[in-house]
């Protein structure tokens, strides 16, 4: 239980005996916990700190998780993002994947996998923000700092999901060699969700265009059909 | 508004590929209309150079080609406007049948929202009864269990109201007369004041009228706003007031039900619309659209208005005092 202690979570939660309960269980598990029940006060709730883990429902009375997703990441680039929602459709999944969250679980849920996959989350956002070996490195076009979830390219500073940031760092670790679409999720996304290699080839096309020179005929992330990518 | 419930898995790509079949289904007909046209007035010309051929007179032969002529005309056109009013009653059709697939489509994404919701609570409460997270706490336990009990009854409702609106949309009849309804709103106060987990300050000022009303639907519309009003309200306690609104007309009284909720955040014109589902809020509209049909289904109707100061049905009935029971 005193392992959580100090771990921050925001669960945004509009349904009042969801929300309720899960604040306890979450508490009882050493967590500090922000409940909010609308964008608006999970708004106030921002402003007030950084939290270490947000869990966002997709529905809420006044806006949409998704749109929230945005904010957190602008505030805090360092939040482990996961969503909870009844909308289970693939591309709901793959849309808040895109929008950087480290996990996405469907409502209803168990509540010790939904612990699980928090827990996993936080890691994985730990291990992205920890300091990497790899700062202020440039890839093509671009100067990426990992650890600032930030790439500088073409005059401009732009922020990366975690998930990009990741896809990139291994890319970076491997370069030269191979990566596998496999690879890439376990590495990345571990064995919480799992998305489509749609998303991954989303993924990719959009760091194509922060990195590559030319970004249709991409010379730098080299695709291996059949097999993954190649950071040359 | 983005509408993630009902994202549908439009085929864009099939809509084209139909419209492109309908465009290329006007081109033949419009092309086998002309040249059927043109066949028939050669014909007429040949029928006519025969005749004069035979030694008809030509006055005679010129006035059989006209008619045939004009005859071909407007038989052209009559099998122009045929074939065209039936091709666009048949892209009226596949238009029709297009959106109704999306509401079905949208109706199922909504109901299975609305079902996973409480589903989800009840999962929550239970497993964590089942798994002694309330410990020797009895207090805890207790809330946990009026939480189970509460989002069952909520599952419940869920399911009547969908078999309800199923059987409203179906053509189900409602048994509508003479009825005094203070009796009826009193008893749904008296089983809405003793929630378990919140605290309620339900209110009425209703004078013993008749209106014409069917009761079972009657107590649906009152269920639906009590329990809409629960779903948004996020305050303690929970304020609902019934009254009669001043009368503006002798064969109508309405009846106004108010919460001190937070209101609806989108346009409130958008309320009692099905498959609702305003700003990402939860709810598809259900409750307050199967009210609405029910109080038109009784000869009255419904209207909503919200503000941040709460949300407000008006509902209106026909005047049961002169009818015959």
């Amino acid at each position: 239980m005193d392992e959580k202690k100090g771990v921050s979570l925001l669960l945004v939660e509009d349904e009042r005996n969801v929300g309720s309960t899960l604040v306890e269980r979450f508490a009882a598990e050493g967590f500090d916990v922000a409940w909010s029940v609308s964008v608006a006060s999970a708004r106030k709730e921002l402003a007030k700190k950084e939290f270490d883990a947000a869990l966002v429902d997709v529905g809420l009375p006044d806006g949409n998780g998704f749109d929230l997703a945005g904010e957190i990441r602008k505030s805090s680039r360092k939040t482990a993002l996961v969503f909870l929602t009844a909308y289970g459709t693939p591309e709901d999944r793959v849309h808040g994947l895109e929008l950087g969250a480290e996990d996405y679980v469907v409502k209803p849920f168990h509540f010790k996998e939904l612990l699980l996959r928090i827990n996993n989350a936080i890691k994985r956002a730990g291990r992205m923000s920890a300091s990497s070996p790899f700062e202020g490195i440039k890839i093509g076009k671009a100067t990426v700092w990992f650890s600032k979830f930030e790439i500088y390219s073409e005059g401009s500073s732009h922020s990366l999901t975690h998930k990009e940031c990741a896809v990139l760092r291994l890319l970076f670790e491997k370069r030269g060699n191979v990566v596998s679409r496999e690879e890439i999720l376990i590495e990345v996304w571990g064995d919480g969700e799992i998305p489509s290699s749609r998303t991954i080839d989303n993924f990719i096309v959009r760091i194509r265009r922060l990195v590559e020179e030319n970004p249709e005929n991409p010379q730098l992330i080299r695709s291996v059909r059949g097999v993954g990518y190649q950071l040359v | 508004m983005r509408h993630y419930g009902s994202r549908l898995h439009t085929p864009e790509k099939k809509i084209w590929l139909m419209l492109a079949a309908h465009l290329f289904w006007i081109f033949t007909i419009l092309s086998i209309g002309a040249w059927w046209g043109v066949h028939m007035h050669g014909q007429a010309k040949k029928i006519a150079a025969l005749e004069t051929r035979a030694g008809i007179d030509p006055a005679a032969v010129n006035d059989h080609f006209f008619r045939t002529q004009r005859m071909i005309g407007w038989e052209s056109a009559a099998f122009f406007v045929l074939l065209m009013a039936s091709t666009a009653l048949l892209v009226w059709i596949y238009w029709r049948d297009m959106k109704r697939n999306r509401s079905m489509h949208a109706f199922f994404a909504s109901v299975t929202h609305e079902l996973k919701t409480p589903l989800t609570s009840i999962r929550l409460q239970a497993e964590s009864i089942a798994e002694g997270f309330a410990g020797t706490d009895g207090g805890r336990r207790n809330i946990l269990v009026s939480r189970l009990l509460e989002d069952t009854m909520r599952l419940e409702s869920q399911v009547e109201r969908t078999l309800e609106l199923g059987r409203i949309e179906g053509g189900g009849k409602l048994h509508v007369r003479p009825v005094r309804i203070k009796p009826i709103i009193e008893r749904a106060m008296n089983a809405w004041r003793d929630m378990p987990s919140r605290r309620m300050d339900v209110r009425a000022d209703i004078p013993d009228i008749t209106v014409l009303a069917d009761i079972p639907g009657f107590q649906v519309v009152l269920k639906n706003l009590f329990e809409n009003t629960l779903r948004h309200t996020h305050v303690e306690p929970v304020r609902i007031s019934i009254s009669l609104a001043p009368e503006d007309r002798p064969d109508r009284k309405v009846l106004c039900f108010r919460d001190n909720g937070e209101g609806y955040p989108g346009d409130p014109k958008e309320l009692g619309r099905l498959f609702l589902r305003g700003s990402g809020s939860q709810g598809a509209g259900v409750g307050l659209y199967l009210a609405g049909r029910l109080m038109s289904a009784m000869g009255g109707g419904i209207g909503f208005s919200s503000d941040k100061s709460g949300f407000e049905a008006r509902l209106e009935f026909l005047n049961g005092d002169n009818a015959d029971g």
